[in-house]
Parts: structure tokens; sequence; C-alpha cells
């Protein structure tokens, strides 16, 4: 089966704003007096290759301005690769913040029906659904109130029931995964349970690197726009981890190292450790390696073992439990 | 699907793009119409008004050029009016509209061209069910003839091309320019005052003659003017040179789009 969606060496540069004037009569006054520059141009994602298969649910993990969101917004076909090529295969929900699309001054009905067709639903269908999206967000009763009516929550449940009642091929997840009041978050986490078990391909980019590994099978780790992991979820948030520990602890010199570890899952003291460094896999049990980069136990800093529990026996994953310092 | 290259022509794209021209005028004319017991007919009070004030001013001065009937002035300006006041308003109105619809189309895939398309649209539903009428009864009541009714469809069109034309253009470069309102608006006073809508030609300089005819909306005007009372229509090659303009207006505005829609995600 051919992949759903495929990024070949995909690049984008954007206008940067910071030197950009906004100004007709500037510009003008520039042009004259041959000041006139070009703008500048930033790369803010660099040759990127990607191929999803149907039916994988992917986590995008990564910095603020790491290129997350532009990467989604490429794959949605908002922005066009500048280099490269981008092919999908099938229809694509996108759920980046949700309600963007609301006239405030018209009623919900008009909303779910305009929203819709910005969508790509028809008016027909959307017409059928209306009573289904207005009970699933509990806004039965405000459906003929202009939107400005609603509150904030109200407005965000009201996107979520519209995005997710038509079932697409692809859906695109952007930290939009708690909306509203507690009952209805759960509700929400139930709807997109429901999609995880079925063939639908979900990208999510999300902040909570345990939503991350609890539900997506594959990681995608980016940095200042370029793809350095593309794998397994768990290594992806290790490698994230990591960098960002390198980041806090400062000083690049020392080195920190993350502990991958744990092939044996079921032990909470696992016999074998991995350590990403230098950008390979070193397993740490090797003490003459250990010994060369001047380490020993006490480097070892806990991030996270609770999850350590949630393995099952015998599974054969890497799983973040610490960092080295040398 | 590829985004690689432009977005395919295809029968599915061609009917996404009209069905979101019309849900976006649709949504327009709602919100423009709320709460108004005039409705769309509001849309001729504002050149009926103007006609009126202009014939109280100017009317007497200049009547003689309209073979000294007053009616005759009265009929002038208000076809005049009418031309300049949809060009003016719906290109000012699709000036601003890819700007204000920036965080949705940063959200969900839409050709950034609807917007400022679906303006015109919106302003010419409201020219359809307001102001042609009136202009068709002009032309049948003046000239007994139904082929001239025919005929208004040349200048029709071509107020139509040279309005999408500006609007795509002015639209298009306020993402670049924040400051185009302030100029456009000098720019529509400019073709408002040179085109012979409230004064008659024959005032105009003739050195300065050359620019009324160049000018699109004045000759789309004198079209009109001439096929709904005119002694005889104008002949077809007249009219030919009007469609003619209004296409190179398209076109311009056209390219203009096409060129700033490159970078314009990147400003939105």
């Amino acid at each position: 089966m051919p992949p759903v969606i495929t990024l070949r060496d995909v690049s984008l540069w954007r206008r940067t704003q910071e030197e950009f004037h906004y100004d007709f009569k500037r510009f003008i006054f520039n042009l004259v007096r041959g000041r006139h520059r070009k703008p500048n141009r930033r790369r803010v994602l660099d040759a990127i290759n990607l191929v999803v298969q149907r039916g994988e649910k992917i986590g995008i993990i990564g910095e603020n301005g790491s290129g997350k969101t532009t990467l989604l917004k490429v794959i949605c076909g908002i922005l066009t690769p500048t280099k490269g090529s981008m092919t999908t295969a099938g229809s694509i929900a996108p759920l980046i913040e949700l309600g963007a699309g609301f006239d405030p001054q018209l009623s919900l009905v008009d909303n779910i029906i305009y929203y819709g067709l910005l969508l790509g639903v028809e008016r027909r269908r959307m017409r059928e659904h209306l009573d289904s999206i207005l009970n699933f967000a509990e806004l039965q009763e405000y459906r003929d109130e202009p939107v400005k009516t609603l509150s904030s929550g109200m407005t965000a449940r009201l996107g979520f029931a519209i995005a997710t009642e038509f079932r697409s091929d692809i859906l695109i997840l952007d930290e939009v995964l708690a909306v509203g009041d507690e009952a209805f978050a759960r509700k929400c986490r139930e709807r997109i349970d429901q999609l995880w078990d079925e063939d639908v391909t979900i990208l999510v980019v999300s902040h909570n690197l345990d939503f991350i590994l609890n539900s997506c099978s594959r990681g995608i780790l980016l940095e200042k726009g370029t793809l350095i992991h593309d794998g397994l979820a768990h290594e992806a948030v290790l490698r994230y981890k990591t960098r960002v520990e390198a980041q806090r602890l400062g000083d690049p010199s020392r080195s920190p190292i993350l502990l991958i570890a744990a092939l044996h899952a079921n032990s909470k003291y696992a016999d074998r450790y991995y350590a990403y460094f230098d950008g390979r896999r070193h397993l740490i049990s090797d003490q003459d390696w250990m010994r060369q980069n001047r380490l020993d136990d006490a480097d070892v800093v806990r991030l996270d073992d609770t999850a350590l529990d949630q393995i099952p026996e015998g599974e054969q994953v890497g799983y973040p439990t610490g960092v080295f310092r040398s | 699907m590829s985004t690689a290259l432009a977005p395919a022509v295809n029968g599915a794209n061609v009917r996404r793009y009209v069905e979101l021209v019309q849900t976006i005028a649709e949504r327009n004319i709602k919100g423009r119409y709320r709460g108004s017991v005039l409705g769309v007919f509001w849309s001729l009070s504002n050149p009926i008004i103007m006609t009126g004030v202009y014939t109280l001013i100017f009317g007497t001065a200049f009547s003689s050029y309209y073979g000294g009937s007053i009616l005759n002035y009265v009929l002038a300006v208000f076809m005049g009016l009418v031309v300049v006041t949809f060009f003016s308003q719906a290109s000012s109105q699709a000036l601003t509209s890819v700007v204000a619809n920036g965080s949705l189309v940063n959200k969900i895939r839409i050709p950034l061209s609807v917007f400022p398309i679906s303006i015109v649209v919106a302003n010419l539903f409201q020219f359809l069910v307001g102001v042609l009428p009136v202009i068709v009864f002009v032309t049948l009541f003046a000239s007994h003839s139904l082929e001239r009714v025919l005929l208004l469809i040349a200048p029709a069109i071509a107020l139509l091309l040279v309005t999408v034309g500006a609007s795509l253009a002015t639209s298009a470069l306020f993402v670049f320019f924040r400051d185009l309102p302030y100029i456009y608006e000098l720019v529509v006073f400019v073709i408002w005052m040179t085109s012979p809508i409230f004064y008659p030609e024959e005032i105009v300089p003739p050195k300065l003659r050359i620019w009324v005819h160049i000018n699109p909306i004045s000759a789309i005007a004198d079209d009109i003017r001439k096929i709904a009372f005119g002694v005889s229509p104008p002949p077809l090659h007249v009219l030919g040179a009007t469609v003619l303009l209004g296409v190179l207006a398209a076109a311009i505005g056209v390219g203009i789009f096409l060129f700033a829609q490159r970078s314009a995600m990147d400003l939105l």
C-alpha cells in the first residue's frame, strides 16, 4: 500500500518580519534612494524526509520554534515547500487552534455550516450532522445564539466537536487535547482514543511527553528545522530530554548524556543501560567506555522511573531513566 | 494532491473554490444587512441621495451640456455614480480581506484569492438586485429597444473585470504595505474626480481628455449612458475596446496577486 504522506527533501524558507517595512511610503523612499534591500529569509525547515504509512500514530516533539507546527502546516498544504516535494493521499482534518474560523456575530448553526464548508464538507452533509455536533458539544440550547455569547471553553468544545465529527484519513492534532472542563476533556479523550483504534493516520504535536509516550508508536524530534530523530517514540522523547538537559546544564563541554536503558523492561534496575553520547548509542555496562569518559554511577540523575512499570515484560524498548554528566 | 507545484485545476478543486466563494460572499451579505429593513436595496439609497445632491448643486449649471434637460443630467449622474461606487466600494472592501482572514488561512488550506473574489461577488449580487434593474428599466423606457439591454452586458462585464483586477491587486499588496488604505483612498479619489461622473466630458481640457478615454471607469460609465439613453448606442468596436480595457486591468491584477501570493503567507 502506498504511503499516505511523503515528504522528500522538503525545505522551507520564510521571510523574517523584523526588517520589514509594512509601509509603502518608506518602501518607495528607500527605492528612490537606492537603499532597498531584499527581505531576509530564514530557513525554518531543512531537507525533511518523511514517509508515513497508513494508520501510523506519530508524535512530533521539539522546542518552541523548532518547526513542529510549520511541518504540520506543510503537510496540511497551508504552506508550500520552497524546495522538495510533498504528496498526501486522502482527506486531512486539521485540528489546529480550535475555533479559529468562527464569526462571533453569526449563530452557532451558521458557524457550524460555515466551518464545515471551510473544511471541505458539503452543506447538505453538514446540515445532517448539525444535531450530532451540537449534542456532542453540549450546546443544543445555544444553537441560534451568536457565537460571541459562548465562553472560550464552550467555543473550543464546539471547534473540537466539528473537527472530529467527520472521519478523515489523516488527523492533525496541534496541542488541542485539553479542551473545556474536566468532564468534557474526558469526552474528548474518549473520542480521540476511538480514532486511535481505527485506521486513521494521526500526527500530533504536543509538549506533553507522557501523552506522546503512551499514545504514539513513532516519534519525530525536530531541532531548528532539522529532523534529528525519526524512530520509536520512546527514543525520540529520550533524545529530546537529553538535549533539554544539556541546555539546562548550560556548559556544553560537560557533555551531559542520558540513558536509554532498560532493554529488560520488567526490572526497575535494568541490566543494560544505553547512553546517547556524541550522537551515538553506547552500552553503559561497558566499563571501559565508562572509565574512558570518566563516568560512574554517581553521575546518574534519575528523570523518571515511574513509567518503567508500564513497560510490558520482555518488551524491547528504550526508555529514559537518567542523566550522566562527564 | 501535490503541493510541490501550483494546485492542479481539476473538477474537485474548482467546485471547492466556487463553494468557498459562494459561502463567504453569502456570509458577507448576511452580515452586512442584519437588522436592516431596507436590505439589499439600501445599496440604491447611496447613489440616489448623491445624485440628488449633485443635481441640486450642478444641475442647472451643466444641464445645457445634456440637451438642456435636467432629467438627462440626473440619469447621467446616476449611471456614472453606480459604476464608480461599485468599483470603489468593492475594491476598498476587498483591500483588507486577505489580511483580515490571516489567522484563518494559517489554520485551514484555503486559496487566498477567495477572499477578494467573494467580496466582489457579494457586491455584484447587490448590484444585480439593486442597481441593474434600474439601469435596465431606464434603458427600456428611453430606447424601447431590447437590443440595447443586451448591449449593457459588455460594459457590465468590463466593470466586473476591472473591479476583480483592482480587488486582487489591493488585497495582495495590503499584506506587504499596511499603509495602503490611505494611498488607495487617494487613488480612488483621483479616479472618481477624473471620470466625468457629475460634470460633462466637454469641460475637460482637450489635452487631458485622453485620460478620460483610457480610464476604464469613465469608459464604462460612458458606454452605459450611451446605451441607456444616447441617440445611438456606441458601435461594437467601442464596446469591445472597453471590454479589452477590463481584460487588461484584470490581467494586471491577477499578475500582481500571483506575484505577491508567493511570500504573502510569511506575513499573515
